[in-house]
Parts: structure tokens; sequence; C-alpha cells
């Protein structure tokens, strides 16, 4: 099959609309056909594939995530925010990032950390004032973090396509994460204080600290939950698979037990819902075992690797490239099978510069992550418009400043290894 | 004949619903059993081993992943790039869902046949652990591939009466 049938393909068929599962078994299935191979080696790629204990950890931690939204978690983590730095001109905004910061430690996901901190905080910055496209772009470009701090599906999925260990991966988001975080309260202060908008509030130590106590007493089993997480993958303790369920059986005592916020009924919505989001992204990281193999059979990672290596000669052309095709790519494909279908192929090359897998993978993730927020498929947009009510193109403005910001970051992120790598 | 098609559908797909969050809760607790035996239990002083629990979870997470794919196609609800056909008027829209729908189908024929004759061939082997023929596991994928054909016919169907496209159908299945 000639080169260059692949990417023609994947594109006429990802542009009408192909379900991307359906686009890579088409042509896996076609390439198998050409070279007179038994379909059955696809099929029995995509069972292989999806018969992973480590693969797991993806509908667990989407069920988990669920299960925390709609058992009231995220409400106590607004409030608690709201009472650190909600006082500060600007503080509700910057609340709101906060929120998505501490969200994100017990979610995987960027569009569900989007989906359970807008439905309270965007509303609320609304009623203080802030214009509501402001707002919307706050959480949108905060949600992204939800990908980036730890849990974080789209790691788990790179960690089982490249070979790379998930907990390495976990650790290294934690810098980036907060470095993101960060800055982006900062820029919501900032916009603050030059528009004028979020008065401070003036309020004594006294008040500030009894508040802060009141709120963390309240939210101190959903802060508990990312230690439990992450300090048990770190021990060795658990598997990520294994902290994954941990999750989801926290989250069912705390929500259904303690804060009584979830009834029996709503959680078997909770399940099903679950259920299908898993059922979606399992189907295409499936169908991408037996695509993967097709390529490895017409030797594509390889020439991939020849012609970026014809293009850049070292590691921050290169690293250059990278970021600007996923900028790209990641405007129109989602996170994960962005992730599935081009990490194995860049990865080797990205080693072959001598760049470290699990830094690789941080650069990937922190980008594809920005094509949450970028029309025309963007779900952290979509959602944050949704739940603002606030057409697209109004955010589009707001927005652009909050792209800038996270550019910034990612190639931060990009050139200084030692931010990814930290805990090493 | 398309409406009690319809109908029995639709009980078949709350029921593909029910078993695929079922078995996703059958694998979180087979999971936890794992963790408890492991962990909780020696320090009970109770050595005991469950060897089933990953192998079960791991089965059970497969049939809920081909009953939740077959759920998706009656809305179109598998991951995609609408961008295209949500931008173009709903006229030449319809076309290029006719088209991408087609694709799909072909995608799933392939599995309902070959994935039959995989699980078919597969009835003399046994797993591992749980000692049931693997063709009982191979069989969720032509299964689920052949609700997910009906569905997508369906859901076509419903592209060309729907006044405005499948976008006011997928509101109101949800």
């Amino acid at each position: 099959m000639p080169l260059l049938i692949i990417p023609v393909l994947l594109a006429i068929f990802l542009a009408i609309g192909v379900p991307i599962a359906a686009t890579l078994g088409l042509i896996s299935f076609f390439g198998l056909w050409q070279r007179g191979i038994p379909l059955v080696s696809a099929i029995q790629s995509m069972f292989a594939s999806l018969d992973s204990f480590s693969l797991m950890a993806v509908p667990f931690y989407i069920l988990a995530g669920n299960i925390m939204q709609a058992g009231g978690i995220s409400e106590r983590l607004v409030r608690l925010a709201n009472a650190l730095i909600g006082w500060l001109r600007g503080g509700l905004g910057a609340a709101a990032v906060l929120t998505s910061m501490i969200f994100s430690s017990i979610s995987g996901s960027s569009s569900a950390t989007t989906a359970a901190v807008g439905a309270t905080t965007i509303p609320a910055m609304a009623k203080k004032g802030y214009p509501k496209p402001f707002a919307a772009s706050v959480v949108a470009a905060s949600g992204e973090l939800g990908a980036i701090i730890p849990p974080s599906l789209p790691m788990i999925i790179y960690g089982l396509v490249t070979n790379v260990s998930i907990g390495a991966l976990f650790l290294a988001g934690i810098m980036p994460g907060l470095m993101i975080g960060t800055s982006l309260i900062a820029l919501v202060l900032v916009f603050a204080a030059f528009k004028g908008f979020d008065e401070i509030e003036r309020i004594t130590i006294g008040q500030w600290a009894t508040e802060v106590g009141k709120s963390l007493l309240h939210s101190l089993l959903a802060l508990f939950m990312p230690i439990l997480i992450l300090g048990g993958i770190y021990s060795g303790i658990f598997t990520p698979t294994e902290a994954s369920v941990v999750a989801v059986a926290y989250g069912l005592v705390v929500s259904l037990l303690v804060y009584r916020q979830l009834s029996l009924g709503e959680l078997g919505r909770v399940f099903a819902r679950s259920a299908l989001t898993s059922a979606g992204i399992l189907l295409i990281v499936a169908v991408a075992a037996a695509f993967g193999f097709v390529l490895t059979l017409n030797r594509v990672p390889h020439q991939v690797g020849q012609w970026i290596m014809s293009v850049a000669s070292d590691p921050i052309t290169f690293l250059l490239l990278v970021n600007v095709l996923l900028l790209a790519l990641g405007m129109v494909l989602e996170t994960l099978s962005a992730i599935i279908i081009l990490a194995p192929i860049l990865l080797p090359v990205a080693i072959s510069f001598g760049i470290d897998p699990v830094h690789f993978g941080m650069i990937m993730i922190c980008n594809l992550a920005i094509g949450m927020l970028t029309p025309p498929v963007g779900v952290n947009l979509f959602i944050a418009s949704e739940v603002a009510g606030v057409k697209l193109e109004q955010m589009i403005k707001p927005l652009l400043m909050f792209l800038v910001v996270l550019i910034i970051n990612l190639m931060v992120i990009t050139y200084v290894p030692g931010i990814s790598l930290f805990f090493r | 004949m398309i409406k009690s098609l319809e109908l029995v559908m639709g009980h078949v797909n709350r029921l593909a619903t029910i078993c695929a969050a079922t078995t996703m809760g059958l694998a979180t607790a087979a999971v936890l059993t794992q963790i408890i035996v492991r962990f909780a239990l020696p320090q009970l002083g109770i050595v005991i081993s469950v060897p089933w629990t990953e192998e079960g979870a791991r089965f059970l997470m497969v049939w809920s992943v081909f009953l939740g794919t077959a759920v998706l196609c009656r809305r179109g609800g598998l991951i995609a790039v609408t961008a295209l056909p949500s931008a173009l008027p709903f006229s030449l829209a319809r076309w290029v869902i006719v088209a991408s729908t087609a694709c799909t189908a072909v995608f799933f024929a392939v599995l309902l046949i070959v994935g039959w004759q995989w699980s078919m061939n597969a009835w003399g082997e046994t797993a591992t652990v749980l000692r049931i023929p693997m063709g009982v596991i191979y069989a969720a994928m032509p299964i689920g591939a052949a609700l997910s054909l009906i569905n997508l016919a369906l859901y076509l169907r419903d592209a060309f009466s729907a006044p405005d496209g499948p976008s006011s159908t997928q509101l109101a299945a949800e």
C-alpha cells in the first residue's frame, strides 16, 4: 500500500464524520486485505488490546469522576477555594481555577472537570459581574488541568500505547499542572484589576480563618482522595488500575453514606453514563491496536521518522515541529484519539533525538489538552458555553488571552524538561 | 414494520444499557474483591486467593464495551469529528451523514462476520482460570456489531424524518 493512501483515507473519513473507531477499522481492514492477510488478525488485535487489566483504569476513573460529580463533591471544593482566595479582586475567578486544580487531582478527564466546576462557578461569577464569556473561558481553560494533573486518562492511554510507566507519567504531571494553574490564576487576577470588576472584599484574618477552617472540614473527605490514589500508587501498594477502583469505592462511600447527596436511582444513571462513555473510548483503543499493526506492516512509523529527521535535524526544531503539528491536529482530533494514533509514531523519533519518553508524553498531553478549548472540536468550549448560555463566537476574544498563556506554558514545558522530570 | 422495529430496539437498547452498566459494576466489584483479599484479609490473618477476579473483570469489560458501542450507535454517539456535517446546510449534511453512516456500517458488518467466525472457532478453547469457553467472551463482538447495525439503520432513518436533522432526535433521546 503506497504510504500516501493512509493519511488521505484518514482525512476523508474523518472529515465526513465517520466515527474514529470505524475510520481506523476500515483502513486496517483495507491494509490487511491488500496484503492478503486474513481479516481475523485485526479482530485478534482488537481483543488482545481490550483484554488488558491496565486499560481498565480508564473506565474506572471515568466512573469515579462521574460519581464524585454527582455526589456533591465539586460544590464543597468550590466553597473551599472561595474561602481561600475568593476575597481578592478577581478572587472568584481565581477560586474557579483553584477548584479545577483540586478537582483534577481526583478526576482524570478535562471535560469532566469543566462540567463539574463550571456548573457551580460560572453562574456565581456572572452574578458577581463577570462578563459571561470571560467566566466561561476561565472554566474551559482551567478544565484542561483535568488531563494534566494526575490522575489523567490521556496519561494512562499514552502509557499503554508506548509502554511508558503510568506512575512516572502521573508524577510528571504535578509540576506542569501547578505551573499552568498558577499562571491562569495570575491572568484572572490581572484581568479583573485591569477591567475593574469583582471588587476586593475586606475581611479580617479571623473571618478568613473561620471560613477556611469550616469549608476545609466540610471537604476533608474529598481532599483525602488524591492522597489515597497517588499515595497508593507511589508507595507501590496499588497498581494504577487498583487505585482507580479504590477511587470508585471511596467516592461511593463518601457520596452515598457520608454526604448522602447521591440517590441509588441516580447512581444507576451514573453507571450507565460511565459505561457508555467508556465504551466509546475503549472501542477506539481496541481498533487502534489493529491500525497500529497495519501501520507497522507498511513501515509507516519508520518512514514518518525518516521524513521528520530530514526536516528537523536537532531536538529544538523537532519539538517545535511536533508542537505545531499537534496544535493543528488537536483542533480537530479529540485528545485520546490523537494520542492513540500519533504517540507510537512520534515517540521513537523523539527518543532518537534523546528526548525522555515521560517528558515527551507531557509535551503531547499539555499540547493536545489545549485542543480541548479550540474550535471546531473543543469539548471544554462546548460545555462551558452551554453552561454559561453564551454563543461560542462570543467566547473567542476572552479565550484568545487564555490560549496565549497556555501556549507560553506549553513552550516552557517543552523546552525545560526539568519541570516534567522534577520528581525523578 | 419500522415502527415496531423501533419499539423493539427501544427495549433492547434499554436492556443493553442496563447490561453494560451492570457488567461494569461487576467488574468494579471483582477488582475490589481482589484488593480486599490481597490487602485487608491478610491483616486479619486470612490468606486466600481469588485468581478469577482479574480475568473476570477483563471479560466483563469486553462485554460492556461492545454493548455500550451498540447503544451509542442509536443516537450517533460514537466519537467522531462532526465539524463539517454540522457546518453544512441540512439538505447537504444529510447526504454526508448517509455516506459516513454507510462507512460505519461496513465496519460493523466486518466485525459481525469475522467476529462471528472467530467466536465460533473459539468454543473449544477455555479461559485459563474461569474455565468457560472463550467463544462466550468473543461473542460480545458479533452480537454488539449486529445491534449496532440495526441501530445505525434507525439513526439514519431519524436523520431523514426529523425536521432539522438527527441532532434534534439526539436531544430527545437524552
